[in-house]
């Protein structure tokens, strides 16, 4: 009879041993493997795709749908169609308790048919539909819920691919300067006028000034704070931003990459204030670009006499209330002739629109639809009144006042209801408009320019092959340590235990791994293949202890050599963990990850697995009445 | 079946000369290595793509030639993949635009990019600094730890010494390898983890001998076969892991794991020679006159 006082060491082994068997597969929270996309691509005749549960994304692509063969059939899913689709003929978009969404497209109604009804760009579709491409070729983004795979368990960037950005953030700071508590905007004003630099690029918060530009150095930020009236010394400015700031743009980053479909993108910061961007199925061009974009939406009224032009800002990001669907601005003749995202403005910022508008003549008689960029003669009005966009200081789209929102700011009723439609010259440019403006600008970027970062490229292909190799590699190590182990013991009730005590070691340090959140990478397979060979090594230790010097009598002779065994395992533990701590602090790469793993899996080994390994070896050895 | 036993090893016949000559010399010409290679080339090791920094890319489709011929930028180095038709490419250009014009020359040029990676030099460096910081680090810890636990010179120092030459030795034939042109593993950060692990596999088999001798009753010769037995076994378990991981991995081209499996192999065969001649004769030493004294 196995009592269970004796044996708790080994009750707590199998407990464990239970508990990451229910982290690696069972439905624990935050096991949510977020979204993935697949690229498949229409082409020639009778190409059939059927989702479930999915979000189709057709970029830049015109969909013609008509009754003939190719199919997109998706059941309780999402279409999102960037680009057009024009439905001439017959409704052929099926879509099950699901809905289609075109984000930045147009999505022409089919006439005479009530399979396809359109409220706020988003498409409901009741009946059997069916959406297809037609003459050309077209590449589906799919995007929907990734495979839970097997397990639970989260792969990094060398096991699941994809594109990796690492780099810091472009910036500089001052601390503990003394900022009156309302001084924040005018000192703000203050060092972006000295520094020459807009002041979205500086920033003022509790003391620490911030700038964000890539031509201020440490001398020009030292010398604006102390003509500012600041003592500060060129050696007392930090490189770098704040964390806060760096909070606010991993935030901010993981919101734009979500919604511009990168899925399942993910953005962190390792130590010495570098940026991760991590990007599975993502080319290294497109993640470049949403990193090092800011994001900054600004209208700008420029006024000419012909001569001269004089600009002003009319709307930033911090007059938007909300948003709308973006859609195609149409002349008389139903022609497109460039984007729009319609926003709302909020109180303060509609009322300073209304009276900048008034005091700059836009809604003057001839600033009303007169906007020639050349201004100049030729021009079929005098001057020229023209609303920019700009995004990140580039102009995206000139337009002119139109006459109904002329009228209603000149009868300054406009502002009770404030919309107003930012012009953009693509779908893809009011869509950017849109989500910078939606999830807002970053504060500063990702340097990429600069002295630290790499970019790194895995075809997922490849790091999926990776996947399953390397755990034929640890498997195959396994069965060598085994074979060494048989040989040696070959004594299966000593063998077959420590074998599997080995092995269990490795199964609650991938419990702990899924867990915890951690994402596998081939530094961590290599530590967990080192963990099986401590952890043998240790289990030997054990082992020749308690079985070399004779038979062991009683309970008190093995808890004697036990003890023994433990002083030498102790302190082999303690020398591995004082070993792997510096890089748990130090910024060496993607080893902090391997020194986790290693130093979880010895304490793992000492608290669990070999206590318990111990007390099945006694069971084994001893007889009932020596214990 | 074949038996496996550790040797009894008649330690009498060996005087304490003897048995520490052979691991000092080797680490002499260790040392001796290092410092020929860091006057060749600059650094004391070769450096891989983790610490110069530069462009790597992996090429399917491609040949040798015409690797070469394709790319404009001078290239640094081509290496084939163990186990496969494919080939890591370095350049020395380095930044997020010459990485996308290399991504398109190759794409031009017909080859399929598996990976592709580019890493700006002063990130190279940071992380050079911060992995010397931290193998120095980890080793005055692992040293400080081993004296407060004997609380004797001379046991610590052999434990101490052992660790060195085990970390020592293997980057001395990582030179050797790059130098004879055979087969070139460079420091990466795989590398330097392997190097860290190998402290923790090292002291292991030296706390475990200094512990039979020093603190258990028996005789000297008894003692050290006792933790022999256990430790050899120990040592040559962990060898096997690592040298099957090692050919498992190159056999099926996985990146980084043949090189942290081949510095372990290299640094537990040192580690066999410098714990049972080396750190044995100091203890032999310590035991029959240093104690006396």
């Amino acid at each position: 009879m196995i009592s269970l006082r004796e044996n708790w060491r080994i009750v707590m082994l199998a407990v464990f041993l239970l508990a990451s068997a229910v982290a690696l597969v069972g439905p624990i929270g935050g096991s949510d493997p977020g979204m993935q996309t697949d690229f498949v691509e229409l082409s020639g005749d009778q190409q059939e795709v059927t989702l479930e549960r999915s979000t189709i994304q057709l970029d830049n692509t015109t969909l013609e749908t008509t009754n003939e063969s190719e199919a997109i059939v998706a059941s309780n899913a999402t279409i999102e169609v960037r680009g057009n689709v024009t439905d001439r003929t017959d409704s052929t978009a099926q879509v099950l308790n699901g809905s289609v969404t075109v984000a930045d497209g147009t999505l022409v109604v089919p006439e005479n048919t009530t399979d396809i009804s359109r409220a706020r760009g988003t498409v409901g579709i009741p009946r059997e539909t069916l959406l297809q491409a037609e003459n050309s070729e077209v590449t589906l983004a799919i995007e929907r819920q990734a495979d839970a795979g097997l397990t639970n368990l989260q792969y990094g960037f060398d096991l699941a691919g994809g594109t990796r950005i690492r780099a810091p953030l472009v910036g500089i700071h001052a601390t503990d300067l003394d900022v009156g508590v309302n001084q924040s905007s005018e000192v703000n004003a203050r060092i972006a006028e000295e520094l020459g630099v807009e002041q979205v690029d500086v920033r003022v918060r509790q003391g620490t000034i911030e700038v964000f530009d890539d031509d201020v150095n440490q001398t020009e930020f030292a010398s604006a704070l102390q003509s500012a009236g600041y003592d500060v010394q060129t050696e007392n400015i930090n490189d770098g931003v704040t964390s806060e700031t760096r909070d606010q743009v991993v935030s901010i980053l993981q919101t734009k990459i979500d919604r511009t479909g990168l899925s399942g993108g993910t953005v962190t910061t390792v130590g010495d204030g570098l940026v991760v961007v991590e990007v599975p199925n993502a080319e290294p061009s497109e993640v470049r670009e949403t990193v090092s974009d800011r994001g900054v939406v600004r209208i700008i009224a420029a006024v000419s006499d012909g001569n001269t032009t004089t600009n002003t800002t009319v709307i930033t990001g911090d007059d938007i209330a909300s948003t709308g669907q973006i859609g195609p601005r149409e002349n008389e003749d139903g022609e497109i002739t460039g984007w729009e995202a319609p926003v709302s403005l909020n109180e303060q910022g509609a009322q300073e629109f209304q009276s900048q508008m008034n005091e700059l003549g836009f809604s003057s008689p001839e600033g009303i639809g007169n906007c020639d960029v050349t201004g100049g003669p030729g021009a079929s009005k005098p001057g020229s009144y023209c609303l920019v966009t700009t995004l990140d200081g580039e102009p995206v789209r000139y337009n002119g006042m139109g006459r109904t929102l002329a009228e209603g700011l000149r009868g300054e009723t406009w502002s009770e209801t404030p919309t107003f439609t930012i012009g953009a010259s693509s779908a893809e440019q009011a869509q950017e408009v849109k989500v910078s403006l939606e999830v807002g600008s970053l504060p500063t970027n990702l340097d990429l320019t600069g002295s630290e970062h790499d970019i790194s490229y895995l075809q997922p292909s490849l790091a999926e092959e990776f996947k399953s190799l390397s755990l034929i590699t640890g498997l195959l190590a396994w069965f060598g340590v085994a074979g060494m182990v048989f040989l040696r013991y070959r004594k299966a009730r000593v063998a077959v235990p420590m074998i599997f005590t080995a092995i269990a070691e490795v199964f609650i340090l991938l419990g702990f791994a899924a867990v915890s959140g951690l994402a596998l990478d081939l530094s961590h397979i290599a530590g967990l293949i080192a963990v099986i060979g401590t952890g043998v090594d240790d289990l030997i230790i054990i082992a020749d202890e308690i079985l070399q010097q004779g038979e062991v009598a009683t309970g008190r002779v093995f808890q004697n050599r036990f003890r023994k065994a433990f002083w030498v395992i102790g302190a082999a533990a303690v020398t591995t963990i004082i070993a792997m701590s510096p890089l748990t602090f130090l910024s060496v790469g993607d080893l902090f990850g391997f020194a986790i793993v290693t130093i979880a899996g010895v304490l793992i080994g000492v608290l669990i697995t070999r206590p318990a390994y111990g007390d099945i070896l006694r069971s084994l050895v001893l007889s009932e009445e020596q214990r | 079946m074949v038996e496996f036993e550790v040797p009894e090893i008649d330690y009498d016949r060996y005087s304490n000369r003897q048995l520490a000559g052979p691991p000092l010399a080797v680490l002499g010409v260790a040392l001796l290595v290092l410092v020929v290679y860091y006057l060749l080339h600059g650094t004391p090791v070769p450096l891989g793509f983790d610490f110069t920094g530069g462009t790597e890319m992996r090429l399917a489709n491609a040949s040798q030639s015409e690797i070469q011929s394709a790319f404009g930028t001078p290239i640094d180095s081509i290496r084939p993949v163990q186990g496969s038709d494919e080939f890591i490419v370095t350049f020395l250009d380095e930044g997020s635009t010459s990485l996308q014009e290399l991504r398109t020359t190759a794409t031009n040029a017909g080859f399929s990019v598996e990976q592709s990676s580019t890493r700006s030099a002063a990130f190279g460096s940071t992380n050079q600094q911060n992995a010397v910081l931290g193998l120095v680090l980890a080793f005055v810890g692992m040293s400080v730890f081993v004296f407060i636990l004997f609380r004797t010179f001379v046991p610590s120092i052999a434990v101490v010494l052992s660790a060195f030459s085990d970390i020592v030795i293997p980057l001395a034939i990582m030179d050797l390898l790059a130098l004879t042109g055979l087969f070139e593993i460079n420091l990466s950060l795989g590398t330097v983890a392997a190097l860290l692990m190998l402290i923790g596999y090292s002291v292991d088999s030296d706390i475990l001998l200094n512990n039979h001798i020093l603190r258990r009753r028996g005789g000297f010769y008894e003692s050290t076969y006792n933790a022999m037995q256990t430790g050899v076994t120990m040592t040559l378990t962990s060898i096997v892991a690592m040298t099957v991981m090692t050919i498992v991995a190159t056999v099926l081209s996985i990146p980084l794991l043949p090189d942290i499996g081949l510095i372990l192999v290299f640094g537990l065969a040192a580690d066999l020679m410098n714990t049972y001649m080396m750190n044995l004769s100091l203890l032999r030493w310590y035991k029959f006159e240093g104690v006396a004294r």
